[in-house]
C-alpha cells in the first residue's frame, strides 16, 4: 500500500503499464512543436489542427461507440484539460468499451481496474516485491500495479473499500504513487476514468465529496436509443474487438491541453462562471434564490477553475478562440453535478440535481444581463 | 486611439457613431422642444405671453445641450458595441473578446481577432439596427405632446399689462363739473381757490383727451397731488410748527396750533366721507381751537402761579422772575420766526406762495411775531412799564397771549378749512373715478393726525369724526316734501325716515367703500374693475340728480 506520509524519493516511470496499448506517433498536432521561435503561420497552424485532430479523433471513436455524442466529446474535454471522469450508467452501455477504443485512438496505455469489496490498494497502486537477481541476491522490486497508465478505466469504483478508493486520491490528483517512501511520477498525459453504477446499491461505499470534487466532470452515459441499439448488435455480430485506429498520441495531447490554456476568457465570462458556482452556495448572503430552495451545499471552488477550464478546450474543440457563455452553460450540469448537493425541498418536488443546475444556469443568465 | 485592427468592426463603429449622431441631433431637437414648450406654457399661464420669436434661441440652445447630452449617452463605445453585435447575432462573445484583449500578443488572440473579423464581416454589410432607439421614443412624443401645449396654451391675461379702454363718461364730466363748482362755491382762500379749480378743470381736459384707464388714473392721482401741494404751500402751520418745535421753549405752542387745526378738522371728518355742499361745516369750529389754546394757555402759565399745597389758587410769580422766565421764550420765539425758511410768510416778501399773493404776509406768522415782539417788550420792562405788583404783571403777560389766541384763531381755522377740502376733493375724486384712497398716498404733510402734549393733547370727551353725523351736516334728501297719503298732508321726507336708517349717500358710500376695497385687492381684472366705477359713477351722478331735484 502507498504510503503518503512518508519521506518521497521520485522517481519517473516513463514505460507503458504492462498491459498498455501500444502508442502510435501519427498524430497530426504533433508536427508542429511548440518551438520559441516565432513562426506565426506556423504556430496558427497548429492552433487550427486542434479541432482537426478532435474530429479525427471523433471519426475514429465512431467506429467502435454507437451515439453518445455528448459522452463522447465531454470525455475528450477532460482528457485536453487534463481532469478525470466519473462515468455513471447501467452496466452495458458502453462506458468499457469507450474508454478502450478511446486509449487505442489517442495511441496511450490503458489499463482497466475492477474495484471489488476485497480490492487492496497496493492491487490498484502496484507493491514492492523480493526478487531474485541473475547473482542469486534477493532484491525488492517494485511492481508496478494498474494505475500506471495513460488511461486507467476504474470500472465500478464506488464498490471498493473507502480505504482503496482513498488511494486513488494522490494518483488523480498529483499523478503520482508513493509506495514504501518511494514516489512515482506517472507519464503524462494521465487520466482516469471511473464508472458508478446508479443501480445496485448494497454492499458499496459512495465517494467521499473529497474523492468526487477530483473529477472533473461525472457524466451521465444513458441507455442508447433502439436504433442505436440496433447498430451496437450489429456491430458486435462482426467482432468484438474494438476497431478505432490510433490518430493522435500522448504528447500531441499534452500540446493541445498548452494550447487550450491560451484561449482567451473575457471578464464578463469568467464572473459569470464564478457568479454560477458561487450561486450553487445557499449559505451565502448574495446567493441566488434557487440555492436557497434546493440546494443543501455548494459546488466548491475547484468547480469554477473546472468550468473555466474545460470551457477553453470546449471552444478550441468547436473550433472559436474565446469561451462563450454558451460553452459555461453547456459545461455546467457535468462540472457542477457531482459537487452539488441537492435538498429535501428538491427532492420532494422530483427535482434531480441536473434540474436544479438548469435553474441555476437560468438565474445567473438574468443576474448576469 | 483603438488596439482594434479590425476593419469590418471599425466599419460597424462607423456606422453606430453615425446613428448616435443623427439620434442625438433629433432626440436633442426633440427634447430642446419639448423643454421650450414646457417654458413656454410656464409663462404663458403664469406671466405674460412674449412672441414667439423670443423661443427660437431659447429652443436652440437647450437642443444643443439636450443633443451633447444624448450623445454622451449613445456614443458607440467599443465594449457597448462589442456586447451588441455577440448579442444581436449571436457572436458567442467573439466581439467583446477581440475588444477585451485588443493589445494582447500570442497566436490564440491573432487568431482570434482573424475569426472575429471574418465573423463580423456579414455583420458589416447589414443595416444598423435602430431598435434599441425605441425606448428614446417617449422623447418625441413629449415633445410633439409639449409642442401642441405650447402653441395652444391661452396666455393669461396680465392685470398688470392689460389697459382697458376709458372714454369720459357724462357721469363723470358731470360729477366733476360738480366738484369744481363746490370747490367754487367753498369757502377757501380766493387765490386757492382758483388755483384748485384751475387744477380740477386741467384734469376734466385730461380726461376728455384720455384713452385708457391708466391715463385716467394718472391724471386723476396727478391732480390729487397738485392740490396737495397747492394746499400745503397756502397753509403755513405745519411749516411754523416744524421750526418752533425744534426749540425747547415753543414745543407746546406749536403742538396747541397743529391740534387746533386738526381738531377743527376732525370736528367736521364725518361729513367729509358723505356727498354734501361744501360751505355748511361747523362754524362754531373756531371756539374748539380757541380752546385748544386756551387749554395750552392755562397749562403754560402754572409756571408762573405756582400753587402752595392746599391752596386752590395759585400766587404770581415776583415781577423779577416772571420776567426771568418770559424772557427765554421771547426770544425763541423772535429767533424762530426769523428763520430762513418763514421768510415767505412775513409781509411785503416777494418770496411769498403764488396762492396767496398778499402782502400782508401770513396772518398766523403776523399774529406770531405780534407776540414775540409783545412778550420781549413785557420780558424787558418788568419794573419799568409801571406794574403795580406781580398779579398786574401778569395779567399783562396773559393779556398777550390772549391776544394772540384771538386774534390767531381766524387763521388756524381757515388753514384748518383748506385741510377739509382737500379731503374732501381727495374722496370726491375717489368715489368719482373710482380709484382707492389709498393710491392717491397720504396728505399726512399738510393735515397730520393730533399730536399727543403734557397737557393730555386730544380730548377723550370730543367726537373725533371716521362715522356718524355732525350737526349741521346735510342729508340728501331729507328736506324733499312729500306726501303724506294718510292724512293728506305734506311732509319733510325726514320724517318719514327711521332715524336708525341710514340715508341713500350713506348706504351710497358703505357700498362703494366696500367695492372699492375688493377691487384695490385684485379680486377682478381690470376690465371688469373699470366696469364696476363706471357703474358707481352713474349711481352718484343718479344720486346727485336725485338729492339736487
Amino acid at each position: 500500500m502507498a504510503d503518503t506520509n512518508s519521506t518521497e524519493n521520485v522517481t519517473v516511470i516513463d514505460g507503458a503499464a504492462p498491459d498498455a496499448e501500444a502508442t502510435v506517433e501519427t498524430a497530426e498536432v504533433k508536427t508542429a512543436p511548440a518551438a520559441g521561435g516565432a513562426d506565426v503561420s506556423r504556430n496558427t497552424e497548429r492552433v487550427k489542427a486542434f479541432a482537426r485532430s478532435i474530429a479525427k479523433v471523433k471519426a475514429e471513436l465512431a467506429k467502435d461507440v454507437v451515439g453518445q455524442k455528448d459522452i463522447i466529446d465531454n470525455v475528450l474535454i477532460a482528457i485536453v484539460a487534463g481532469g478525470n471522469v466519473l462515468l455513471e450508467g447501467v452496466p452495458g452501455v458502453g462506458k468499457t468499451r469507450l474508454v478502450r477504443s478511446l486509449g487505442k485512438t489517442l495511441g496511450l496505455p490503458f489499463s482497466r481496474i475492477q474495484f471489488t469489496p476485497d480490492l487492496m490498494p497496493s492491487d490498484v497502486t502496484g507493491t514492492n516485491v523480493i526478487e531474485k537477481g541473475a547473482d542469486g541476491k534477493m532484491n525488492t522490486v517494485f511492481q508496478r500495479g494498474p494505475i500506471f497508465a495513460n488511461l486507467v478505466l476504474a470500472d465500478e469504483i464506488n464498490r471498493a473499500t473507502p480505504k482503496t478508493q482513498s488511494s486513488m486520491l494522490e494518483v488523480m490528483q498529483e499523478h503520482k504513487v508513493t509506495v514504501a517512501k518511494q514516489t512515482y511520477v506517472l507519464q503524462e498525459p494521465f487520466f482516469v476514468l471511473a464508472t458508478e453504477n446508479p443501480i445496485e446499491q448494497d454492499g458499496t461505499y459512495p465517494l467521499p465529496e473529497a474523492q468526487m470534487d477530483r473529477f472533473i466532470f461525472k457524466l451521465i452515459v444513458k441507455f442508447p436509443s433502439v436504433d442505436e441499439l440496433a447498430d451496437i448488435v450489429n456491430m458486435t455480430q462482426v467482432t468484438l474487438d474494438e476497431t478505432a485506429e490510433a490518430v493522435i498520441d500522448g504528447p500531441t495531447v499534452m500540446e493541445m491541453r498548452a494550447l487550450a490554456k491560451d484561449v482567451p476568457v473575457i471578464d464578463d465570462v469568467l464572473k459569470y462562471a464564478v457568479n454560477l458556482v458561487s450561486n450553487s452556495h445557499p449559505e451565502l448572503e448574495k446567493t441566488s434564490d434557487t440555492a436557497k430552495k434546493y440546494i443543501k451545499y455548494g459546488a466548491s471552488p475547484r468547480a469554477a477553475q473546472a468550468l473555466i477550464t474545460a470551457a477553453k478546450v470546449r471552444a478550441l474543440m468547436n473550433g472559436n478562440y474565446n469561451v462563450s457563455y454558451e460553452d459555461i452553460d453547456e459545461l455546467a450540469r457535468p462540472v457542477l453535478r457531482h459537487r452539488i448537493k441537492v435538498n429535501y425541498t428538491a427532492v420532494n418536488e422530483k427535482l434531480g440535481v441536473d434540474d436544479v443546475i438548469g435553474l441555476l444556469i437560468q438565474e445567473n443568465k438574468k443576474l448576469s444581463k | 486611439m483603438s488596439d482594434i485592427t479590425s476593419e469590418n468592426f471599425r466599419k460597424i463603429k462607423k456606422k453606430y457613431l453615425t446613428v448616435a449622431i443623427v439620434a442625438a441631433c433629433i432626440l436633442g431637437a426633440c427634447l430642446g422642444v419639448a423643454l421650450t414648450c414646457t417654458l413656454a406654457v410656464i409663462i404663458k399661464t403664469t406671466v405674460v405671453n412674449f412672441h414667439w420669436a423670443i423661443y427660437i434661441p431659447i429652443a436652440l440652445v437647450l437642443s444643443a445641450g439636450a443633443g451633447y447630452l444624448f450623445f454622451l449617452i449613445l456614443r458607440p463605445d467599443d465594449k457597448r458595441i462589442a456586447k451588441k453585435l455577440d448579442r444581436d447575432f449571436s457572436l458567442n462573445q467573439k466581439v467583446q473578446t477581440m475588444v477585451e484583449f485588443a493589445g494582447a500578443e500570442g497566436d490564440m488572440h491573432a487568431l482570434q481577432r482573424e475569426q472575429t473579423n471574418e465573423a463580423l464581416g456579414e455583420v458589416a454589410k447589414k443595416r444598423v439596427d435602430l431598435k434599441w432607439l425605441l425606448k428614446f421614443i417617449f422623447v418625441p412624443v413629449i415633445a410633439l405632446a409639449m409642442l401642441f401645449a405650447g402653441i395652444f396654451t391661452p396666455a393669461k391675461k396680465s392685470t398688470g399689462d392689460y389697459d382697458p379702454a376709458y372714454n369720459m363718461s357724462a357721469a363723470h364730466a358731470t360729477a366733476l363739473k360738480n366738484l369744481i363748482a363746490e370747490v367754487e362755491a367753498s369757502s377757501l382762500e380766493t387765490g386757492l381757490n382758483l388755483f384748485i379749480r384751475l387744477e380740477l378743470n386741467e384734469l376734466l381736459d385730461m380726461l376728455e383727451e384720455a384713452e385708457y384707464q391708466s391715463a385716467m388714473k394718472g391724471a386723476v392721482i396727478t391732480a390729487v397731488h397738485n392740490i396737495d401741494s397747492l394746499v400745503g404751500d397756502a397753509n403755513s402751520y405745519m411749516h411754523i410748527y416744524g421750526i418752533l418745535v425744534a426749540s425747547e421753549q415753543l414745543g407746546g405752542i406749536s403742538t396747541a396750533i397743529v391740534n387746533g387745526v386738526v381738531d377743527y378738522k376732525a370736528v367736521n371728518r364725518a361729513s367729509l366721507t358723505s356727498m354734501k355742499v361744501v360751505g355748511n361745516f361747523e362754524d362754531t369750529a373756531d371756539d374748539r381751537i380757541r380752546e385748544v389754546l386756551e387749554s395750552w394757555k392755562d397749562y403754560y402759565f402754572t409756571a408762573y402761579e405756582p400753587k402752595a399745597e392746599g391752596e386752590e389758587t395759585g400766587t404770581p410769580l415776583p415781577k423779577g422772575e416772571a420776567a426771568e422766565k418770559l424772557l427765554p421764550f421771547a426770544e425763541a420765539l423772535t429767533d424762530a420766526l426769523s428763520d430762513d425758511q418763514l421768510q415767505k410768510y412775513a409781509p411785503n416778501t416777494e418770496q411769498q406762495p403764488t396762492v396767496r399773493e398778499t402782502e400782508e404776509g401770513d396772518v398766523l406768522y403776523v399774529r406770531l411775531t405780534e407776540l414775540a415782539e409783545r412778550l420781549t417788550t413785557l420780558a424787558l420792562s418788568s419794573e419799568t412799564g409801571g406794574y403795580d405788583n406781580d398779579l398786574s404783571y401778569l395779567n399783562a403777560i396773559k393779556g398777550a397771549f390772549t391776544s394772540f389766541i384771538e386774534n390767531s384763531t381766524v387763521a388756524l381755522s381757515t388753514q384748518s378749512y383748506n385741510c377739509m377740502m382737500d379731503d374732501y376733493i381727495r374722496n370726491t375724486l375717489s368715489r368719482i373715478f373710482g380709484i382707492n384712497r389709498a393710491e392717491f398716498g397720504s396728505n399726512a404733510h399738510i393735515a397730520p393726525q393730533p399730536i399727543e402734549t403734557e397737557q393730555g393733547g386730544k380730548d377723550p370727551n370730543k367726537e373725533e369724526g371716521g362715522g356718524g353725523w355732525s350737526p349741521g351736516d346735510h342729508k340728501f334728501g331729507s328736506s324733499d316734501e312729500i306726501l303724506d297719503e294718510e292724512n293728506n298732508e305734506s311732509k319733510k321726507y325726514s320724517e318719514f325716515l327711521d332715524p336708525s336708517d341710514p340715508d341713500k349717500g350713506t348706504l351710497y358710500d358703505k357700498y362703494f367703500d366696500r367695492a372699492m376695497e375688493y377691487v384695490a385687492d385684485g379680486a377682478c381684472p381690470e376690465h371688469v374693475a373699470a366696469y364696476i366705477r363706471q357703474y358707481f359713477a352713474y349711481l352718484r351722478g343718479d344720486l346727485e340728480t336725485d338729492g339736487n331735484s
